[in-house]
């Protein structure tokens, strides 16, 4: 990096970037990965939903991991983001709450309320 | 010196100068200039930080305002209002077009709507192990606007001016101790990240290294720049194992690119970055045994002055600053100091991250504003004390600080506050207590912790917290003396004075402040031979209530030392020298008729 420009211009491609991979991806989920979030489960969690995602071969939702939001009490804790809405954040997801999330809000984008942390609307 | 201020960066990339944006930069320049604004003024020309498509695009720092799409005749207007009248243009304000993935609402949380994200701003937002999406939203455009835009003295006023303290447990102003640095003479100067988080329960440091690793290595590189250090280290402790890993990952992505190594951004200056281990004593985390310990000595308290910044490590002038302190820079360096010192209160500006813990319904990482007051956390954050108990006190400050009683929960946290009440800001550990809790046994588990941690090294620390945690023993066993309060008072004062180190200076704090608000429980325990709170074991005692007893003998079945004795249909009686204290006979009681007091 040698100038404020070519890290201007890097962002830049970055973003164009994030934007075509928009399009082709649907859905977008992340799980809180930090060792509070591991501790609790996550990588459970993230290990079940990659599986239930090959199963299934969906292949438009792309799965990453985050830090600590701070939610410790809610750990694990998972949020799914449909293209061009707001997220939302599910707590005290165990193992077998993965299969109804991947059913329901990442295929149907219909949101499980009672799990959630963040109040729709 | 010139005295920038403030930065316009016109939008230069192919796209932008098809629309004209040379004319931009001219016309701008030249209205600066007319108005006697271009000492304060500086236009860069960059390119569009991805706004292009409504290019070209102008953009303010360190208010982050961005115009755009914007024309040459429309630059008379935008210097009037946005510089001369300090009002933002609105019907020029560009209109951000939303990215696929839109985050959540952090407001509609109700754990997030009385915090504040200044350090935590990326955390659980981005992928830690993705350069680019930390880049994405801005990473190393502090570094960048620091490095090529500033000087070292600029950058130093303007972490001053922000009121910025240090996170680690002092509070000392940051840009002071930045700016000792900078004067003082040496071969070679360093930068040291303090990521040692020694106190129980504490992780903040840990989830910013988790979380957004980057932002901690861009605020090294800015603080080397500074203070003219080419070195940095971290210090981190290695029970952290995945902090360690994310941070090396990150530090060898920022190499990778450029973006500290050799060469930062052209300048001819470079800056690196050692991660060094700590083995997990309390004491390391201490600035000057943590020094010894990089130089591969035992890490041991040493006196000050002289001070780091004046003789650090390996003899020469060293910054050593926490991680949260460090997270707050490049936040800083982005949106300008006034951004900053507007959040807070008169003497401590910006946030605090606090762990959360204890007898509290969310317990989690949170970031306040200075002056938030403890009802706030404890109520509308936390969510209020679990099963309907009530709240007793809240510990802040670790095993350095005190405890703030109920009846002063209406504090609004900051440095100076929580001294005069007799605890101290601390790294960031905050403990809540219910009722169920004993003070004179918390007071006894921090000497616990402060004891056996001391390093040994000065007489008072070692031998003065030994006396105290027996003084405190004695006390919880029911063997307490009227002489003791006033020992404990004695001895307090004089590990206060004559210690070395922080360790030992600030160890009979957590006794101190409980003897200051909850004397009456140190009382009743000495005088009464009784717990209020029911947790010393040896206060209690254990006795079956003749009005409840039903005789089904249940309890004397269950008694794993026989010291239960009756006859089926008749009362039952406990033999107080047999009793173990185990609990047993109120598990199985069916009627509620064993008394613990
Ligand atoms: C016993 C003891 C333990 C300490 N532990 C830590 C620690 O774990 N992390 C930390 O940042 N500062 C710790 N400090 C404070 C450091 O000595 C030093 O003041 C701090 O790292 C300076 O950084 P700051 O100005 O950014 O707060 C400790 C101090 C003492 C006396």
């Amino acid at each position: 990096m040698k100038t404020i420009q070519e890290l201007a211009d890097w962002k830049e491609q970055i973003l164009k970037s994030e934007q075509e991979f928009g399009e082709t991806k649907r859905v977008q989920v992340q799980i809180a990965m930090s060792t509070c979030g591991i501790t609790a489960g996550a990588k459970v969690v993230l290990e079940e939903l990659k599986l239930i995602l090959k199963e299934k071969q969906i292949i438009d939702v792309e799965v990453s991991q985050t830090g600590c939001p701070g939610l410790c009490f809610s750990e694990p804790l998972v949020s799914v983001f449909h293209v061009g809405e707001k997220g939302r954040i599910y707590g005290n997801i165990k193992k077998n709450m993965v299969e109804r999330i991947v059913e329901e809000d990442i295929i149907k984008n219909q949101p499980i309320k009672e799990w959630l942390i963040n109040r729709e609307g | 010196m010139k005295n920038i201020v403030t930065h316009v960066l016109v939008c230069e990339c192919e796209s932008c100068q098809a629309k004209n944006s040379q004319a931009i930069y001219n016309n701008l320049y030249f209205e600066l200039e007319s108005h006697h604004l271009s000492e304060q003024i500086k236009v860069v020309r960059t390119s569009c930080f991805g706004f292009c498509e409504s290019g070209p695009a102008i953009i303010v720092y360190p208010e982050s305002v961005v115009y755009g799409p914007v024309s040459p005749a429309d630059i008379k207007d935008i210097v009037r209002e946005h510089f001369l009248n300090g009002k933002i243009l609105e019907s020029l304000l560009y209109e951000k077009k939303e990215t696929p993935f839109s985050l959540f609402d952090f407001e509609k949380i109700p754990f997030f709507e009385h915090q504040k994200r200044i350090v935590l701003d990326n955390c659980g937002i981005i992928d830690p192990e993705s350069l680019e999406e930390y880049v994405a939203r801005d990473g190393y455009l502090a570094l960048a606007i620091a490095v090529t835009e500033m000087t070292p003295e600029e950058v130093i006023e303007i972490i001053s001016k922000s009121g910025l303290r240090g996170r680690g447990g002092g509070g000392f102003p940051t840009g002071k101790k930045w700016d000792f640095a900078r004067k003082a003479n040496g071969k070679e100067k360093y930068v040291i990240c303090n990521a040692d988080e020694g106190d129980p329960g504490a992780f903040m440091d840990r989830s910013v290294l988790e979380g957004d690793p980057h932002s901690v290595i861009e605020a090294m590189a800015i603080a080397g720049y500074a203070i003219g250090a080419s070195k940095g280290y971290v210090y981190v402790r290695a029970e952290y194992p995945l902090a360690i890993k994310r941070l090396e990952l990150a530090l060898a992505q920022a190499e990778e690119h450029a973006l500290i190594g050799e060469n930062m951004f052209g300048i001819g200056r470079g800056f690196s970055v050692e991660v060094r281990l700590g083995a997990g004593a309390f004491v390391c985390g201490e600035e000057t045994a943590l020094i010894a310990s990089i130089e591969g000595k035992r890490g041991e308290p040493r006196p000050r002055p002289p001070f780091p910044a004046n003789q650090g490590l390996w003899q020469e002038p060293t910054i050593i600053n926490n991680v949260e302190t460090l997270a707050n820079v490049p936040k800083i360096i982005k949106n300008g100091a006034e951004w900053f010192n507007e959040v807070g209160t008169e003497k401590s500006k910006g946030t605090k991250v606090f762990a959360l813990a204890g007898k509290i319904q969310n317990t989690g990482l949170i970031e306040v504003p200075m002056g938030t007051k403890l009802s706030t956390i404890i109520y509308e954050i936390g969510g209020g004390i679990p099963e309907g108990k009530k709240f007793k006190a809240a510990q802040t400050g670790g095993p350095s600080g005190g405890c703030i009683p109920a009846e002063l929960m209406e504090i609004e946290i900051d440095y100076d506050n929580l001294i005069k009440a007799g605890s101290m800001m601390g790294s960031g550990g905050l403990i809540i207590l219910d009722e169920d809790t004993c003070m004179v046994d918390v007071s006894r588990f921090f000497l616990e912790f402060t004891q056996e941690e001391s390093c040994g090294k000065c007489p008072p620390c070692r031998i003065g917290t030994k006396r105290m945690l027996e003084i405190l023993n004695k006390i919880t066993e029911g063997k307490g003396q009227a002489e003791d309060l006033e020992n404990l008072q004695d001895i307090a004062e004089i590990i206060k004075s004559a210690s070395l180190c922080g360790l030992g200076q600030s160890a009979p704090n957590p006794v101190l402040s409980t003897l200051q608000y909850f004397i009456e429980e140190y009382e009743a325990h000495i005088f009464e031979k009784k717990c209020p709170a029911g947790v010393c074991q040896a206060l209690l005692q254990y006795s079956v209530i003749p009005e409840k007893c039903i005789g089904c003998g249940l309890c004397a079945r269950n008694c794993p030392v026989g010291a239960i004795s009756g006859k089926p249909r008749e009362l039952y009686t406990i033999d107080q020298r047999k009793c173990i204290k185990c609990n047993a006979c109120i598990e199985k009681c069916p009627v509620n008729a064993i008394l613990k007091d």
